[in-house]
């Protein structure tokens, strides 16, 4: 016995004195000596064996904990609900069985020599979990009865489809967390809670994991200074994505300010925080996962005779899983291994894993190998101390296509033919662009320690201190003799970022009298983000050798540098009367060096309140239902330098120079969005229906803007300033309901509606060229954020030509212009969401489980394919008389379609986006009874994702795209835009898992 | 624990966090205060150069569009123009960028006057007469290309007070008797400004005391996009080919009979081998990029004025003197004389073998016959001389402003396209047509003294 705690202890220090170093191979030999270590020692022992089903329907549940208490023996029920306990040393024990969304059940049993004890269990599904801890959020952490605001908890176990990447597990996962755009092999996703309620600011959620802040928002998309020698892969690497899905236990959600406040500054968009795996007291449960499987580009031109359904892009695209261009290297491929291990004893308990990604993408140079390491472990030294060590290292080599708005990719050359630059449509010429080699190699190591301390009944501390550390070397090189820069061009970027967190609560839950309980806490985070960015760019190679920076006849060098320190504290005081009424109050305030010396602090106030209404005694036995409401807000900080009067160092020709940059602005401050939020949970006819229902409303006063300068007093950039206002709203509705539930069969149905309006209520200045929301004459005050205001044909059917006029006057476009008859027709951004999903239950616990999502509400202004270059579009080609060589119009050409085909007008492309997409069809078959006894859990699933696209009215491509803003830009309110500028949408999938636990 | 030590926690706590988002200093851009160092000084003057750059690549761009110097070839994304700006047309509060430039050149350089001013630290004289050197053709560029002045948020001016400011500012520069160099550049941008000030005698005056030789430019940098020659790299393969030669004066003209077909041996280079007018066309690349509205794609021949991206921009040179002192002959009717000086500077050139000319030889001289003949001349010669210098605009306006005699001799556009009939060359201001670019509405928006476009 002694031995072995001490090769535990050795191999925890092994693991945690080498985090960044970390590599597979030794995390597996850590593994193994941990699993070598727990072999019991020889004495006549006893087994446990049972199953677990879930009341009222007998149903087996699989994947449930079920332990000894105090022992450190325990087992996950196969999904047929079956466990063995072995080797259990004879007694008597208290055991226990538990799993995230169900109770717990415990029973007291008696373990003799050589026997074997029978222990079933039945579980009951919390449908509210009002009982449930939950973190995020909260000081320290908190029932959900306590909780004034909706937080969204998505356990991963249950997540039926296995993804491969943790921005699927998010989409169409809760109401108002919406993930879109991406698509190519590594390509970040769009996080929006709630919408957007920022016009120049992130609106991308923080992210923690484990209770540390790791870097939230995607990396740069780098492109070469200035961006000469063009432009890059237009791929943004998301940290999120580099997190391994199997790692992970939950994600909860909190989606607005109302729930952020304790976030303070810079949390306005919401919080995500991802919690991996723990190791657990028991024999170590080993875990192997492969998946494997394929991508495939949907047709997304149109089927036009003479017209090619992919836009010209077939040479280097699959559009099938064995159907591949000539010029795509082959089969598009996913294999993703991942193992790990979990277990320990009562002081201490690991989690180790390790994983590989393998991937061909469905373009020709779009790869990946991605390798994920971790290792978790929880040391209780003493009964009042908890210590717990999470560390994360992963990284991502990545092969981009030169796609999107790219002069030199492939994407915007197909699509363009022979308008395009190369001045030439043909294959064989354009496949020389795929002699780019555009890479990325992403690292990541997160680790961080929470210590618990709870020195007396009712006073809990809890410290972390969490390091987050990305390394992002981008290298782009055209290489020499290549066509459009023939002696060769070759960037290096390096880009770093380091967030450096410390996070203290305290909480004291002590009575005020015998019915009012009071829990007052209190705390201070101080997170530095830290970004380092040294790029070298290098031309003219002596020739065809592979080159570095150094073979470059002219290299140039830049380097950045910005760090932003935030810091605050809070005080909050839950009042809980009587276990059903609950009020918190709290404030933050925070101090952040980007603020202007003016500016001081900022005070963020909270106020919430739940009422259990289903623990009245008047309640009738329907089921559970809490009442809540929440008022509360956080912020977005400025950046770095805005605050600031400063000039550029700028050089000219080898010569200093400065010019005026920053006009500065002392008094800036965080832009202040405060949420008012309502609803409640609840749940019917014993649990087998669930409702949930949020009302928002979030009010940005403080809204940072960028107010243009006067160009003729010298400092032309435009500055941020707190002047405008935006109002952003919705609700939010969720219902699940068991429709059938027997044994062997059972039937659930969810579904969801989502809405989110948002407009700005003042702009705080008049709406210049550059600072507007394009609304029209009557201003931008009242004007959806990211309108869309363009002219209308108004008499699309007739053979004649175009009339842009409204009302009896006919006018052509120019005149439509000049008198400014363009209209708004609404916004880019999805206003309604709605999503279902529905799940079969069959015998052998097999699922078969299918969930799709339509967003609509919202315009794209889609002018096809650089119209006004002449490239003959190819939706077009119907009207075309020579739809092959030429753009000249039949005489009977509709007006509609003289505006949309003729390149002076390019109008008439304006179209409703609204569609609807199945994300998920998916079977998971328990395939233990094929396994070895000694595998305790093996499933099967096959998930196809993103199979069908239904359109309102785009007659071409897939409205869920990005363009080439990515999922970073930031800046003239773009962000988040729904575009599809010269890309190719998102992939089918197909992909099989085989995930056993031994 | 009790509530005393959850005080004390607290207060600790807070005190910790409270203090701890301290100033940070972040490398990079340089705050104010440092520009009062000596150090700074020669940076900050440079500072206008840098700016200066900037303006002149894309004024001159976009002007060589207007005065029908280059023919569009139908690009309009990066480094290319709007359908109207092929056209012609500059669409009046456009621009913001090309004004920013010009603006901020001579900010920076108004700002070094004024700091060296007042430094009590005694400043080198050339510093100071640099600084008034570029203050002067920041100045000169606005008031050459735009119609009204703004100034430091004023109201609308007259768009001469730029050159009257540039004038006074040449001659600050005089008066600190700095280099020889300085001394010649602020001599010759005097004489440029006064010239278009209709200031003859002292624009001659000044332009006498400059030799032929001299030339005076602004750096630009190939290493970096904003600072690179603009036309150099609009047309430079990067992947641009945004213009070409074809059809204009220079350039082979088109065989309309054929489709537009260049005919290479025709136009003013393959005639007379005017270095200064040089094109060249690569086999690997026979169209410009994009399409020309109208027309579609247009054969491609290349500019070889500016072959690199560092190629810098001549702002004063001896040749453009001579070229005053004969446009001031013939302000007093003295074509002869004019013509004398015109042909002497031709002369100074040898030229180019074309398919035309054998090369190697002197540049032929004109033969005028007429008052308003050498004016012909006179304006083909600066349109040569001062070719992508974003000087042609100026003086396409100011003579038909001033109703000077003689032909700019402009390519028919029109028979390429409806693009060039439709847009009418220049903007308008206060609804009449005008030969320059309109103040924009960046400045209109934001500068409460002026009114926006519509009076608002």
């Amino acid at each position: 016995m002694t031995n072995r705690r001490f090769v535990l202890t050795t191999t925890a220090r092994t693991a945690g004195c080498r985090p960044a170093k970390a590599t597979l191979p030794a995390l597996l030999v850590a593994v193994g000596f941990l699993a070598l270590a727990l072999p019991a020692a020889a004495q006549e022992l006893g087994r446990v064996t049972g199953q677990v089903t879930m009341e009222g329907s007998g149903a087996p549940v699989g994947e449930v904990q079920v332990f000894l208490v105090d022992t450190g023996v325990g087992s996950l029920t196969r999904q047929n609900g079956r466990y063995v306990l072995l080797n259990v040393p004879p007694g008597n024990y208290e055991m226990r069985a538990e799993r995230i969304g169900l109770g717990s059940a415990t029973a007291q049993i008696t373990v003799a020599a050589g026997e074997t004890v029978v222990q079933d269990f039945t579980l009951t599904e919390e449908a509210l979990g009002l009982d449930e801890i939950v973190v995020t959020g909260t000081a320290g952490a908190a029932r959900q009865r306590e909780i004034g605001n909706t937080i969204a908890q998505i356990n991963v176990a249950e997540v039926p489809d296995r993804p491969v990447l943790v921005s699927d597990i998010l989409q169409s996962a809760a109401p108002g967390l919406e993930v879109y755009g991406g698509g190519s092999v590594g390509q970040a996703k769009i996080i929006r809670l709630r919408g957007q309620s920022s016009v120049q600011l992130s609106n991308h959620p923080l992210v923690y994991i484990d209770g540390v802040r790791m870097r939230s928002d995607p990396l740069p998309d780098i492109n070469p200074p200035d961006r000469r020698g063009g432009r890059s892969g237009n791929i943004s690497v998301s940290p999120l994505d580099n997190i391994n899905p199997a790692d992970i236990e939950r994600i909860e959600v909190i989606k607005g300010s109302a729930a952020t406040t304790l976030y303070g500054t810079e949390a306005s968009a919401g919080v995500i925080q991802v919690f991996t795996k723990r190791g657990a007291a028991g024999a170590p449960v080993w875990t192997a996962e492969v998946k494997a499987g394929s991508a495939w580009s949907r047709q997304f031109g149109v089927d036009t005779p003479g017209a090619d359904p992919y836009i010209n892009m077939g040479p280097w695209l699959c559009t099938g899983p064995f159907s591949c261009g000539e010029y795509h290297p082959g089969s598009p491929f996913t294999l993703d291994y991942s193992l790990s291990v979990r277990g320990g004893r009562q002081d201490l308990q690991y989690f180790v894993s390790g994983g590989f990604l393998d991937e061909q993408g469905y373009l020709t140079n779009d790869a990946q190998k991605k390798y994920h390491t971790r290792a978790n472990f929880t040391f209780t030294p003493a009964n009042n101390l908890t210590v717990q060590w999470n560390t994360a290292y992963a990284n991502n080599t990545l092969s981009m296509t030169n796609g999107q708005n790219n002069a030199q990719g492939i994407t915007l050359n197909a699509f363009r033919a022979e308008r395009n630059y190369f001045g030439t449509g043909d294959p064989a010429v354009l496949n020389e662009l795929m002699d780019q080699e555009l890479n990325q190699d992403v690292e990541r190591l997160t680790t961080g320690a929470t210590l618990t301390y709870v020195p007396l009944d009712g006073l809990t501390n809890r410290f972390t201190v969490g390091y987050d550390w990305t390394n992002q070397e981008h290298r782009n090189l055209r290489p020499y003799a290549w066509r459009q820069v023939p002696e060769g061009s070759l960037l290096n970027n390096t880009f770093q970022n380091r967030v450096l967190s410390f996070d203290y609560v305290g909480t004291y839950a002590f009575d005020l009298t015998s019915s009012i309980g009071s829990s007052f806490s209190w705390g201070g985070q101080a997170t530095g983000d830290d970004d380092r960015m040294v790029e070298g760019f290098g031309e003219n190679f002596p020739g065809a050798a592979d080159p570095t920076l150094t073979s470059a006849a002219v290299t140039q060098a830049f380097e950045e540098r910005s760090k932003i320190w935030n810091a605050g504290f809070f005080f909050q005081n839950v009042f809980d009367i009587s276990d059903r009424y609950f009020v918190t109050v709290g404030t933050r305030v925070d101090g952040n060096s980007a603020f202007g010396k003016g500016f001081g602090l900022q005070v963020y106030p909270k106020l919430s309140g739940s009422w259990i209404l289903s623990d009245e005694s008047f309640w009738p036995d329907l089921g559970e239902f809490k009442l809540r409401v929440a008022f509360g807000q956080s912020g977005r900080a400025p950046g770095a330098f805005d605050a600031v009067r400063t000039w550029d160092p700028a050089g000219l020709a080898g010569v200093p120079a400065f010019v005026p940059a920053n006009v500065g602005n002392d008094e800036v401050g965080p832009e202040v969005t405060e949420e008012f939020e309502a609803g409640f949970d609840a749940s019917w006819l014993g649990d087998r229906l669930t409702t949930t229902f949020t009302v928002y409303r979030q009010l940005t006063r403080d809204a940072l803007l960028n107010v243009p300068q006067i160009p003729s007093t010298g400092f032309t950039n435009s500055q941020l300033t707190n002047v405008g206002e935006i109002l952003n709203e919705g609700i939010e509705l969720e219902v699940g309901a068991t429709l059938f539930e027997s044994r062997n069969w059972g039937l659930d149905l969810g579904g969801s509606l989502t809405t989110n309006h948002s407009q700005v209520l003042e702009l705080g200045i008049p709406p210049t060229s550059s600072l507007r929301m394009d609304c029209g004459p009557n201003g931008d005050e009242g004007c959806t954020l990211r309108n869309m205001r363009d002219y209308r044909v108004q008499n699309p059917d007739e053979i004649a030509a175009p009339d842009y006029c409204p009302g009896p006057e006919v006018c052509t476009e120019a005149q439509a212009i000049f008198n400014d008859h363009a209209v708004n027709w609404g916004p880019n951004l999805p206003t309604t969401f709605i999503g279902g999903n529905l799940a079969v239950r069959a015998p052998g616990n097999i699922t078969l489980y299918a969930s799709g999502e339509f967003k609509g509400g919202f315009y794209m202004n889609e002018a096809v394919w650089s119209i006004t270059r002449s490239v003959r579009s190819h939706l077009c080609f119907p009207w075309y008389v020579d739809p092959q060589n030429a753009i000249t119009l039949k005489d009977n050409t509709p007006a509609i379609w003289r505006a949309r085909c003729n390149p002076r007008e390019q109008e008439g492309y304006m179209w409703k986006g609204d569609f609807f997409k199945l994300r998920t069809v998916s079977a998971t078959i328990p395939v233990d009874a094929i396994m070895p006894e000694r595998v305790s859990n093996a499933t099967f699933t096959l998930a196809l994702r993103n199979s069908y696209l239904w359109r309102k009215e785009m007659p071409y491509m897939d409205p869920e795209l990005t363009g080439d803003q990515g999922a970073n830009d930031f800046s003239n309110q773009n962000q988040g835009g729904y575009n599809f500028e010269e890309s190719v949408p998102a992939p089918i999938t197909l992909h099989a898992s085989l995930r056993i636990a031994f | 624990m009790n509530a005393k030590n959850a005080i004390r926690s607290a207060t600790l706590v807070a005190t910790l966090f409270g203090v701890a988002a301290c100033e940070v200093i972040n490398p990079g851009p340089i705050q104010d205060e440092f520009l009062v160092e000596e150090e700074s000084r020669e940076g900050l003057v440079n500072g206008s150069q840098r700016r200066l750059s900037e303006a002149i690549g894309w004024i001159g761009y976009t002007g060589a569009l207007v005065t029908r110097q280059i023919m569009p070839g139908g690009q309009t994304g990066s480094y290319g123009h709007t359908v109207l700006a092929q056209g012609g047309y500059i669409l009046p509060g456009a621009y913001g960028g090309y004004f920013n430039d010009a603006q901020q050149a001579r900010f920076i350089a108004e700002t070094a006057i004024n700091l060296f001013a007042e430094s009590e630290d005694p400043v080198d004289s050339n510093v100071v007469a640099q600084a008034n050197v570029w203050a002067g053709f920041s100045n000169r560029i606005l008031g050459e290309n735009w119609c009204e002045a703004v100034i430091d948020g004023s109201a609308l001016l007259p768009g001469s007070d730029y050159l009257r400011r540039a004038e006074e500012q040449f001659g600050t520069a005089l008066s600190l008797n700095p280099s020889e160099t300085l001394r010649m550049a602020a001599t010759a941008g005097r004489a440029s400004v006064r010239a278009f000030l209709g200031d003859w005698g002292g624009a001659a005056s000044d332009a006498g005391s400059v030799p032929d030789g001299f030339v005076y430019t602004v750096a630009s940098d190939g290493n970096v996009a904003t600072t690179r020659n603009t036309p150099q790299w609009a047309n430079a393969r990067t992947p641009y080919l945004a213009f070409t030669m074809w059809n204009t004066y220079y350039g082979p003209q088109p065989d309309m009979m054929a489709g537009g077909a260049p005919i290479r041996a025709s136009g003013y280079y393959q005639e007379t081998g005017d270095p200064r007018a040089e094109w060249f066309e690569d086999p690997s690349f026979p169209w410009s990029n994009a399409s020309l509205l109208g027309y579609g794609q247009t054969p491609w021949f290349n500019q070889t004025k500016y072959d690199g991206p560092s190629d810098s921009y001549n702002v004063a040179s001896g040749r453009e003197m001579r070229l005053i002192e004969a446009e001031a002959q013939l302000t007093n009717g003295n074509w002869q004389a004019a013509m004398t000086i015109i042909n002497n500077l031709r002369a100074s050139y040898t030229t180019n073998e074309t398919m035309l000319h054998p090369g190697g030889m002197p540049l032929e001289p004109r033969d005028a016959m007429s008052l308003e003949g050498a004016w012909t001349y006179l304006k083909r010669e600066r349109a040569i001389e001062l070719f992508l210098e974003a000087r042609t605009l100026g003086d396409q306006r100011r003579w038909e402003e001033n109703g000077t005699p003689g032909d700019l001799e402009l390519p028919d556009f029109e028979r390429i396209s409806e693009i060039f009939s439709d847009n009418p060359r220049g903007t308008e201001i206060n609804g009449q047509p005008r030969l320059c670019f309109d103040v924009p509405d960046s400045e209109r928006e934001r500068n409460d003294n002026i009114q926006t476009r519509g009076g608002g």
